[in-house]
Parts: structure tokens; sequence; C-alpha cells
């Protein structure tokens, strides 16, 4: 179980951080949407880490900085990364669902829709199996 | 007012094997077999449904042709192959934007119906592919219902 979940954590740190990249791209009207995401994006986090914990197993630290696969240079190119992040991360919350009790999978389940819905959101164009 | 004919009922071959070979009794059916066995059918009559909008709403087509391609994908990933039922009939006066929106709403419906067979699935490479399934269900309805 907590493979998955580390996995998703890094994931996590790794949208929180690029929320802060992106929301610097974005005009003033974009921000709100982008601080939202961000929001969620540390709730998960945190719950993440709360989890691991409870579980025994010390979350590992976010890594000092996460480096985008593409320059982000404009707002394009913020939402390109915007939409790169949720769909990663609907893959990982995925992932989540093969090794959970019940519980953790409903809230995998939900966390990988509302990932996409994010994804949509800024841009994202249908995929059969969302990921990056 | 209809638009087009219905060509054909095919019945969907069920996924895996559900009875052994040589025993008197038959095995019981794989609770994860039925799972695939059902979204499967639930996949096809989505692709029927699409294949029916593509003729009866050619303005439309490419955006229903990407989707149903997707669930072409989903049947395949459930072990069925895609079976071409021909089109059924769409009323018509339906316009092109009811029809999407009719689309979204059975889109939002069938990923609810992922989300629930991935909870309910015991494989565990089965369970992720039901909620990437669940996930794209979702984009294509919030895809529709923004071009509706």
């Amino acid at each position: 179980m907590s493979d998955t979940l580390a996995e998703a954590l890094d994931a996590e740190y790794a949208a929180t951080y690029a929320y802060g990249l992106i929301g610097s791209h974005l005009s003033s009207a974009q921000q709100p949407q982008a601080r939202t995401d961000l929001d969620a994006h540390r709730q998960l986090r945190d719950e993440l880490r709360a989890k691991l914990s409870a579980s025994g197993v010390t979350p590992a630290p976010p890594a000092p900085a996460y480096q985008p696969t593409t320059p982000v240079t404009n707002a394009r190119s913020a939402k390109a990364l915007a939409v790169q992040v949720e769909l990663a991360l609907a893959g990982s919350w995925s992932d989540v669902t093969t090794q959970t009790d019940d519980a953790q999978r409903i809230w995998a389940i939900k966390n990988a829709q509302a990932c996409t819905r994010r994804a949509m959101s800024w841009g994202a164009s249908s995929q059969a199996f969302p990921g990056p | 007012m209809i638009r087009a004919a219905t060509v054909a009922v095919i019945a969907i071959p069920a996924v895996p094997a559900l009875a052994g070979c040589g025993s008197d009794k038959p095995s019981p059916p794989n609770p994860d077999d039925q799972l695939r066995s059902q979204v499967a059918l639930e996949e096809q009559a989505l692709i029927n449904r699409y294949s029916s909008a593509i003729a009866a709403f050619p303005n439309v087509a490419n955006t229903l042709t990407a989707i149903r391609d997707q669930h072409v994908e989903h049947l395949k990933a459930m072990g069925a192959p895609p079976i071409n039922q021909g089109e059924t009939a769409i009323e018509g006066s339906k316009s092109s934007a009811n029809e999407l929106a009719s689309l979204a709403a059975a889109e939002r419906k069938a990923s609810k119906a992922r989300a629930l067979s991935c909870e309910a699935a015991g494989d565990q490479e089965l369970r992720r592919t039901l909620s990437l399934i669940s996930c794209s269900e979702l984009m294509h309805a919030i895809e529709l219902a923004a071009k509706s």
C-alpha cells in the first residue's frame, strides 16, 4: 500500500511546486483558479503524509525542485503544464486504487476524478486512458 | 421521424471462459470476469450510440468519432472485441446539441458505474484500468457538455 501512496505523495509535491510556477505566468483573471487548484493539492499532500504516517511509514520530504519537461515561459505553456500535472496525477491516483482497502480505494478514485476535472478545466483533450 | 434503420443485434460473447472443461459442475463465475463482461456490454452499447449519432449528425462527427474510438479502447481493455452493430434510429426532431447533451449524461452515468466497478474489483490491474476508464468517461462528459 505504501509504495503507491509514496509515489502519489511525490506527484502531489511536484504538483504543488508546479502550481507556483504556473501561477506566476497566468493573468490575474486566471490566478484564482490556480490558487484553488494549488490549495487542493496541498490538502491531498497533507492527507497522503498523514496516511503514510498512520501506516508506520515516514513520508519522504519533497525534492528541492521539480523540473518541467518543457519550458514554462507564458500563459499557454503554464496551462499545458497544469494539464500535464493533473493527468499524471490521475494516473498516480488510479495506481493507488490497486493496493488499498475499500475506503482508501473510494478516496483514490475520487481524487483521480478530481484531477481529471482540473485537467479539463485547463484545456485537456479527452483520452482513453488519462496519463502524462 | 426516423433517420436510420437498425442493422443487426449481435450478442457479445462472455469475455473469459466461465466453465471448466471435463467437470460435471461448472465452476462458479469469477466476480472479476463478470465485471469485465458487464463493462464490455456497457462499452459496446455506448459505441453503438455513438455510431448512430455519427450517422445522424455529420456536423459533430469528428468529435463523436474520436470519443467512440476511445470507447473501443475501453472495450478492448476488457478483453472483448468491438462488434459493428450498425446504427440505430435517432428521433428526427432531435438536434445535434440535444444529442451531445444526451451523450454527456450517458458518459457521466458510465463514469460513475466504472468507479463503482473499480471499488468492487478484486484484481489490482482491473481496478487501475477501471479507474482510468472512469476518468476518461468523465472527460467525455465534460467535453460533450461544453459543446452541447
